[in-house]
């Protein structure tokens, strides 16, 4: 398995800081060894700080101080879950129903008496834009707001605008219409979301103050600063789940960064709730299920002590691991999540390597045995063979005079160099003599590689075997003989060829490779002049291609 | 001085230069029988023994360009005009072109020369340019010398006055060029002319005929020593890429495993290489920013219709594999949009399906690819190695345990495990391995358990155990390589000297 492309989030992690959170004592050098086994990568080491990866269904190591709960369960410097203690404020959101088309959900927090310090600020913002591009989704699912509640006054209302609507837009100083938003280089990156409505979603207070709008950008009415302690957070988004899911990371965090968390009351037609709100998972997990999954014989009381390091309380009743999971774990979607933080709590760096019971017997696969065969034929042959990448430049066809009828190509490539599946392995053998032109000759190669077609309307995938050879009198024969000696040596088969034109050879010295029954299967000549200048080589080059898929079907 | 200690090709050399007392390599060519390459080699073998001298000469070659060429064939540009122009008599200058065969470059550059010659006056008469002959061209110096040149010529070869005209010529575009040339002239020494007549006087014979065997004549020669301890010219054998040759490797150790291989196809929908796999249609990895999608092509999807209906629901609320799914609406049309596989799990899967086997070991090794830059590390297209395991009692223990034993037999004794997040296995964990030659730890594969979202919807009830790891980075390691693209770059010295068992 080979991790995705995607960015992997990162956190900066102050020493000073994260050791005023632990509750108990452990040094630098154990601290960098535990964290790996919380399922965390370091990526860079200095005397002040250290960088973590995290997985990016794992929001809630977004700071430090997720870090320092999760440590100080799995250290054993804690053993009570926390308690979230939620406060009513009497801040109200009043929902207008054109937004239902637009952004439709909207959930909202009040925190109080938080401190904000420059590094506080600063783990905050990081939270706020791994939400945003992890469960987010580049804002689109979800986009959150921070604001200062002070300045604001209640009831708050979600409602749509179009786009002549103005307000003060976060850090600058006179109003912008929201077309001229859309239009600035932040409105450019978010618009996309909003498309397709000329309705745009606004938040503001009593007095028609602008709040936000999502999820493009803050109104600069609300703007934090150093002497802000009390917030209010609103998160909007396509999707009840995630904008909720988003609401519980940020309200944990701000919790155990010190603020009091408070409910919102959000007003719709039909509803009236109070976010944000804890609901308490439960999933059940046979107990048979966690020890083979596993291959360990755990008591049920290990079972307890390893998800409570992982923060999960547990209990266990007719054989099943009963638990509730706090409400950021919601990447614990079934029993066998579960099962993992049993394992991380019991440590892999624990777990012995087993064999598996039961002996089989390998082998390999047909197709692939044919091919090291024909290596076999070719590398005994005196053929050097060649790997190359099977994305092509469509120029690179072009002066080999091939077809670039049919090809199939990728979206958006990064690299023009890699823009077309390749439909024949004769312009990389081209290329790579071309590459060598000041190595030693005579230069004999092969290459076998999958080239790709569309046939009755379907991607058709075969091998094919493309033999180039070159040096000062290499000719038709030469290759002609190679070709003979691999069908003889391989298959004892006769591989007979018929005259044809085409631009890649030279006129009366270019020749189709035919089966038994006639049916082309390849091709076979000395290069057209033409074509060895368009690849600026100075030596003749004769060469076979032949489709090995149809001699494999033999 | 021994003859017996010279190689023959010394020997040949010096009997031909023996003649000769002085040569240039290319004329001992006929009169050694060697090639170039050969004369070359034992040139610098005898100049060591002090039997011949070097002497590297520089010299000066003309030759004639595109435009001196047809001055050549056809006369230079202002003797053809002068001599169609009739004496006395006055043409418009705009009629020129049509009665001589001149392109506008040379017609213009034989003007300026003939009227610097007076030969021709060029006036102006009603507003009309004009022009008249007034006098015969003269037989060319010009000409002679370029009559002189007809292959690239040693500047020795002209007199003082025909280098001066040379010189001028250059001022004509694309007439005549310079060439700098090494010569290398030998010299045979006193001490080589003795070596010489040693050996034309001695008996020895240089190489067994067929025909002295047949003829028993051999008896009467004795055949000459050789010195057996110069070097010999390099040849080169056929041989399979680096890259595939450790695919073979690993190949071995899966099936020495207990591992069957499979392949498969390397264009895939996004149904099997990402729904199959349980990753949400708006995952980010799904984008085309990390994906190469294939434009314009949507797959049939010729699938079990029970499976379509399985994923569809194990997307939407985990359907009946206990999972709470991921909550969303799964949409069939994202499924059959075509990519170049991210990974062979895709391989791995389908696999699973079409067999659902309550016990397997099966690997690929296969191409994958990824929208990336090409850099010193990253490639749009590598190998991937991934093994699975299914069984009744199989367990997490016993992954690691295959792993430990498979990079035993690529030569890693010590490896160690932590835990990791793959969105298609849980458990999951990732490996480092121990590099004794570079003295650290190394990243390399993922694994985990299948999640049963994967298995349950293709109809495998049992526990599947599954690893994979990129292979470059293996390949590197073991060839000592530090850029990536240097794999597939082809270079031929690289792949003629790679030894295969380093």
């Amino acid at each position: 398995m080979v991790k995705g492309g995607s960015i992997i989030p990162v956190i900066t992690v102050y020493y000073d800081r994260i050791f005023s959170m632990l509750k108990g004592e452990i040094s630098k050098d154990e601290l960098i060894d535990k964290i790996p086994y919380l399922g965390l990568d370091i990526e860079e080491q200095t005397e002040e700080y250290i960088k973590i990866e995290y997985n990016p269904n794992r929001p809630d190591y977004s700071t430090d101080y997720g870090l320092a709960r999760s440590l100080n369960s799995f250290l054993d410097f804690e053993t009570q879950c926390s308690k979230y203690d939620v406060y009513e404020s009497d801040l109200v959101i009043n929902i207008d129903k054109s937004t239902k088309n637009v952004r439709p959900y909207i959930v909202a927090a009040v925190i109080k008496n938080i401190k904000l310090e420059d590094e506080t600020i600063r783990q905050i913002i990081t939270m706020q834009e791994d939400l945003h591009n992890g469960i987010g989704r580049k804002r689109k699912k979800v986009a959150i707001g921070i604001h200062n509640l002070d300045v604001i006054e209640s009831p708050l209302e979600y409602i749509t605008v179009d786009d002549s609507f103005s307000f003060i837009p976060l850090n600058k100083d006179s109003d912008m219409t929201i077309k001229e938003i859309l239009d600035s280089e932040i409105g450019n990156q978010y618009a996309s979301i909003l498309a397709g409505n000329n309705l745009y979603p606004i938040i503001r207070d009593a007095n028609k103050q602008v709040l936000s709008f999502p999820p493009i950008i803050n109104g600069d009415l609300t703007r934090l600063d150093s002497k802000t302690t009390n917030l209010f957070i609103d998160v909007t988004g396509t999707d009840l789940d995630s904008v909720c899911n988003a609401l519980s990371v940020i309200f944990t965090t701000l919790n155990d960064a010190g603020g009091k968390v408070h409910t919102v009351e959000i007003n719709s037609d039909n509803s009236k709730i109070k976010t944000p709100q804890i609901k308490e998972e439960v999933i059940e997990v046979e107990l048979e299920y966690v020890r083979s999954l596993l291959g360990l014989e755990l008591s049920e009381k290990e079972i307890i002590v390893y998800l409570r390091r992982c923060r999960i309380s547990a209990n266990i009743e007719n054989n099943k691991v009963i638990v509730k999971t706090e409400p950021f774990r919601f990447d614990l979607i079934h029993p066998v999540d579960v099962i993992e933080e049993i394992v991380l709590g019991y440590g892999i760096h624990n777990l012995k390597p087993t064999l598996p019971g039961s002996d089989m017997t390998g082998g390999f696969d047909r197709n692939q045995q044919f091919l090291d065969k024909a290596r076999d034929v070719l590398t005994g042959l005196g053929l050097i063979e060649i790997m190359t990448i099977g994305l092509i430049s469509e120029d690179m066809l072009k002066k080999s005079k091939m077809s670039t009828n049919n090809l199939l190509k990728v979206v958006d490539t990064k690299s023009i160099e890699h823009e077309v599946l390749k439909d024949s392995n004769v312009p990389s053998i081209l290329k790579t003599f071309s590459k060598n032109i000041h190595k030693k000759y005579p230069q004999r190669i092969f290459e076998i590689s999958k080239v790709f077609n569309k046939t009755d309307n379907e991607i058709q995938e075969h091998y094919h075997l493309t033999v180039g050879l070159a040096h000062a009198t290499v000719n038709f024969t030469e290759a002609s003989s190679y070709l003979n000696a691999f069908g003889k040596q391989l298959l004892d088969m006769n591989l007979s060829t018929r005259a044809d034109e085409s631009e890649l050879f030279v006129k009366g010295r270019g020749a189709e490779i035919i089966n038994e029954k006639g049916i082309k299967i390849g091709i076979v000549g000395e290069i057209n002049p033409q074509v060895l200048e368009n690849f600026a080589l100075r030596t003749p080059i004769s060469l076979f291609d032949i489709d090995l898929d149809e001699l494999m079907k033999r | 001085m021994n003859t017996n200690n010279l190689h023959i090709l010394e020997r040949k050399l010096l009997q031909a230069m023996s003649s000769r007392n002085e040569a240039e390599l290319e004329d001992l060519v006929s009169d050694s029988g060697l090639t170039l390459d050969q004369i070359r080699r034992s040139v610098e073998w005898l100049k060591e023994k002090n039997l011949i001298e070097v002497k590297i000469n520089e010299i000066k070659l003309i030759a004639l360009g595109r435009e001196g060429e047809s001055a050549k064939q056809k006369g230079l540009p202002e003797k053809r005009l002068v001599d169609k122009l009739k004496t006395g008599e006055d043409i418009e200058l705009s009629e020129l072109p049509k009665k001589i065969d001149l392109d506008q470059d040379e017609l213009s550059a034989a003007l300026g020369y003939a009227r610097s010659e007076k030969w021709i006056k060029i006036f102006k008469k009603d507003d009309r340019v004009m022009i008249r002959k007034e006098g015969n061209s003269a037989v060319s110096r010009v000409e002679e010398v370029l009559n002189k040149i007809s292959r690239p010529t040693e500047l020795s070869n002209f007199t003082s006055e025909e280098q001066e005209i040379l010189r001028s010529l250059v001022k004509r575009p694309d007439y005549i060029s310079y060439e700098i040339v090494k010569k290398t002239r030998i010299k045979i020494t006193k001490d080589g002319l003795e070596v010489a007549k040693n050996i034309r006087d001695d008996n020895y014979i240089d190489v067994l005929t067929p025909k002295m065997l047949e003829s028993g004549e051999w008896r009467n020669n004795t055949l000459r020593p050789l010195n057996v301890e110069s070097p010999a010219p390099t040849i080169y054998p056929g041989k399979k890429h680096p890259v595939r040759i450790f695919i073979d490797e690993v190949r071995e150790i899966f099936v020495s495993l207990g591992f069957q291989e499979v392949e498969g196809s390397i264009v895939q929908s996004s149904f099997w290489n990402f729904d199959a796999l349980f990753t949400p249609q708006d995952h980010p990895a799904r984008e085309i920013q990390d994906t190469f999608y294939i434009a314009n092509e949507k797959s049939p999807l010729n699938v079990d219709k029970q499976i379509l209906r399985n994923v569809e629901g194990v997307h939407k609320n985990g359907a009946n594999t206990g999972s709470k799914g991921w909550g969303y609406q799964w949409n069939i049309e994202q499924a059959r949009r075509m990519v170049m596989r991210t990974h062979t799990t895709c391989v791995s899967v389908r696999n699973l399906a079409d067999n659902k086997p309550d016990e397997a070991r099966v690997f690929s090794v296969g191409r994958v690819f990824r929208n990336e830059k090409v850099t010193f590390k990253n490639l749009v297209e590598f190998h991937q190695i991934e093994g699975i395991v299914v069984g009744k009692d199989v367990t997490l223990r016993d992954l690691m345990g295959l792993l430990t034993k498979f990079y035993k037999k690529l030569g890693f004794d010590k490896i160690k495990f932590w835990p990791s997040f793959f969105p298609y296995t849980e458990p999951s964990l990732q490996s480092m391995v121990y590099h004794e030659g570079l003295g650290k730890w190394i990243e390399l594969g993922g694994m985990g358990i299948f999640r049963p979202e994967v298995t349950k919807p293709l109809g495998v009830n049992n526990p599947v155990l599954a690893w994979g790891s990129g292979l470059e980075r293996l390949v590197m390691l073991r060839y000592g390589i530090d850029d990536v693209r240097k794999l597939y770059e082809n270079d031929l010295d690289w792949l003629r000297g790679v030894p295969l068992y380093p």
